[in-house]
């Protein structure tokens, strides 16, 4: 037990300090590209979107658990950060913009439906069947998560995985109180613990 | 309920760091004593950090790059379409002005036709360029007065979340929110109010705005007193808070603003980054922190909203001037990572000599950044100040 606490341990400061190497070079041609995209340039945007896509999709796979969706959604957070570039401000990471763009457009869509709809109305008109794609994942934990029943795998990863506060999670989904989530999140820990044994 | 199943139920808190002094050390003194609970512990803490830095195993499909692609280059072919109709319909429009001036010329002086036709075709030259000019002023001039027209978003929705509400003193079942309105909720009330396309806005009890303007990017509030939470979207943002002389401008967050009956503000922002204005002094203020803007202290320090008790003595002390070299020993002794834009802030209210102490924290808590020196940030330069300030907000 005591090994593996600590191999963790190790692991997380590694990705850290990788992490902030990896900023730190970036950010300034991360800005570069940036600047290029706000005058039109597609091609740079694109550049962005390869270097922030293995963050969106997974963020957006575990909050719907749903393959399709995920695709489409994190196709339309991208076109919607193109859209709405004019917008970002310099002093903001653009990792963080981004992130805030894929929380807010996946919980309404969670909520709403509407690109779900959309997608089985496509599927229908095919003549497919319109069942959710389960997703899959190496990781055990990772597919735990995704057999979570809604709410509470929206807790879960936007908070141990995604390092949101419970105030921060309550004001995104607007009804739940904090006491709420903080009960949610106790009850799917201890699940997810007694599971991984 | 047993010991330990109590201690059990506070472990979540206690890993969070959100308990009591005291239950902290109750915790603490019952995990190193039952092993049990120190393993549930560990368990707990183990777990959590598995899901932090989870090495993913979802590979990101590669159609995903394809389609957003795809999507751009449908976008660029509509507006290429588009600017092809539009190209046409004018090209129609002139050829149009052309033909009716040359058959009106040929009517007129159909006898002199070779005698004058050099000046006709001159003077149809000078008109197919007015005519030109005029399409496109009068085209230009109706596209901006119809942009601004569809900008107006006024009424705005209202969302009773319980008790009654007045609208301009009456009490009143109406959901809608025109521009001018003030709305006020009593006691034990609270409502919401969609902002369209920006987001919304929470009214709690006892509280009243104005909505002075209903503009798509240029919304503007007037709270009247009482507390106000806003929570606006990063997609179109421009939402303008004013209460007394104080604006509070925002580019996509989520922050509160109260006025209390000594006419002080206060602002906390919750996600996101707000612009603080008074008297055209102009302050950041950052996620998780607050501030107090009154009528004759000004716009005072910025404080996180974690700050311990001893640095917040400390503060207060300092700025009411209470002992202030005392103060600032304290201040730089009780701070925390979360307390960086606070000591940022305090850079400019101190005395060159105590300024270098503050640098040094600062430095100790978060270095600073290629670009930035100490000469620098001792003489104040703003964009060395934001440039730090920026390092440090993304690591907070």
């Amino acid at each position: 037990m005591k090994k593996e606490l600590i191999s963790i341990l190790e692991i997380s400061q590694l990705e850290l300090t990788d992490r902030d190497i990896l900023e730190n070079v970036n950010s300034n041609y991360i800005n570069y590209l940036i600047e290029l995209s706000k005058s039109g340039r597609r091609n740079s945007f694109m550049e962005l979107c390869k270097l922030n896509i293995d963050m969106v999709y997974p963020m957006v796979l575990r909050l719907a658990a749903d393959l399709i969706l995920a695709r489409q959604l994190t196709i339309d957070i991208f076109i919607s950060a193109w859209d709405n570039l004019k917008h970002h401000r310099a002093d903001v990471p653009f990792h963080e913009w981004l992130k805030g763009i894929t929380v807010y457009m996946t919980l309404e869509e969670l909520r709403t439906k509407e690109r779900k709809k959309k997608i089985d109305k496509l599927l229908k008109e095919k003549g497919e069947k319109i069942k959710p794609k389960q997703p899959g994942s190496k990781n055990k934990l990772e597919s735990m998560i995704f057999n979570l029943e809604q709410s509470r795998r929206v807790i879960v990863v936007l908070h141990d995985m995604e390092g949101y506060s419970c105030q921060e999670i309550s004001d995104f989904l607007g009804e739940t109180s904090c006491k709420k989530i903080n009960e949610s999140l106790k009850v799917t820990r201890r699940e997810l613990m007694a599971k991984m044994k | 309920m047993t010991k330990c199943e109590e201690i059990a139920n506070l472990l979540d808190e206690f890993y969070e760091g959100t308990l009591s002094d005291e239950l902290k050390t109750k915790v603490q003194e019952h995990l190193d004593e039952c092993k049990v609970c120190n393993n549930e512990y560990r368990l707990l803490n183990n777990f959590i950090l598995k899901a932090r830095y989870l090495q993913t195993g979802i590979t990101t499909p590669k159609n995903i790059e394809e389609g957003i692609s795809d999507e751009l280059i449908k976008r660029s072919e509509q507006e290429i379409e588009n600017r092809k109709t539009f190209n046409k319909a004018q090209l129609n429009q002139i050829k149009r002005a052309m033909r009716q001036q040359i058959s009106k010329a040929d009517l007129i002086e159909e006898e002199k036709e070779r005698k004058r036709r050099k000046s006709v075709s001159g003077g149809i030259g000078v008109q197919i360029n007015f005519i030109w000019f005029i399409v496109i002023i009068v085209l230009s001039v109706s596209g901006y007065i119809y942009y601004e027209l569809s900008r107006y978003n006024s009424p705005w929705d209202i969302k009773p979340e319980r008790g009654t509400y007045k609208i301009n003193g009456l009490e009143t079942d109406l959901r809608l929110l025109d521009e001018g309105d003030r709305i006020e909720t009593g006691n034990g009330s609270r409502l919401r109010v969609n902002i369209p396309n920006a987001g919304r806005f929470e009214l709690d009890e006892n509280s009243s705005v104005t909505l002075q303007k209903a503009k798509d990017e240029d919304n503007i509030l007037r709270l009247n007193y009482g507390t106000l939470s806003v929570f606006s979207s990063v997609f179109q943002p421009g939402l303008t808070v004013n209460s007394d002389s104080v604006t509070v401008h925002d580019p996509g967050s989520i922050f509160k603003v109260s006025l209390d009956k000594k006419s002080q503000t206060t602002v906390e922002v919750v996600i996101g980054l707000v612009d603080v204005t008074f008297m055209s002094k102009t302050v950041k203020i950052a996620r998780g922190y607050k501030c107090d803007i009154s009528e004759d202290k000004g716009i005072m320090i910025p404080y996180h909203k974690y700050a311990s008790v001893t640095f917040m003595d400390a503060l207060n002390n300092f700025e009411n001037g209470n002992n202030p070299e005392q103060n600032l020993q304290m201040i730089i002794q009780s701070a925390k990572e979360t307390d960086a834009l606070t000591l940022l802030c305090l850079l400019g209210e101190v005395k060159p000599n105590n300024r270098l102490i503050l640098f040094d924290k600062l430095n100790e808590l978060f270095l600073m950044p290629t670009g930035v020196t100490q000469q620098g940030v001792m003489q104040l330069n703003p964009e060395m100040l934001n440039q730090w300030w920026d390092e440090i907000e993304w690591q907070l």
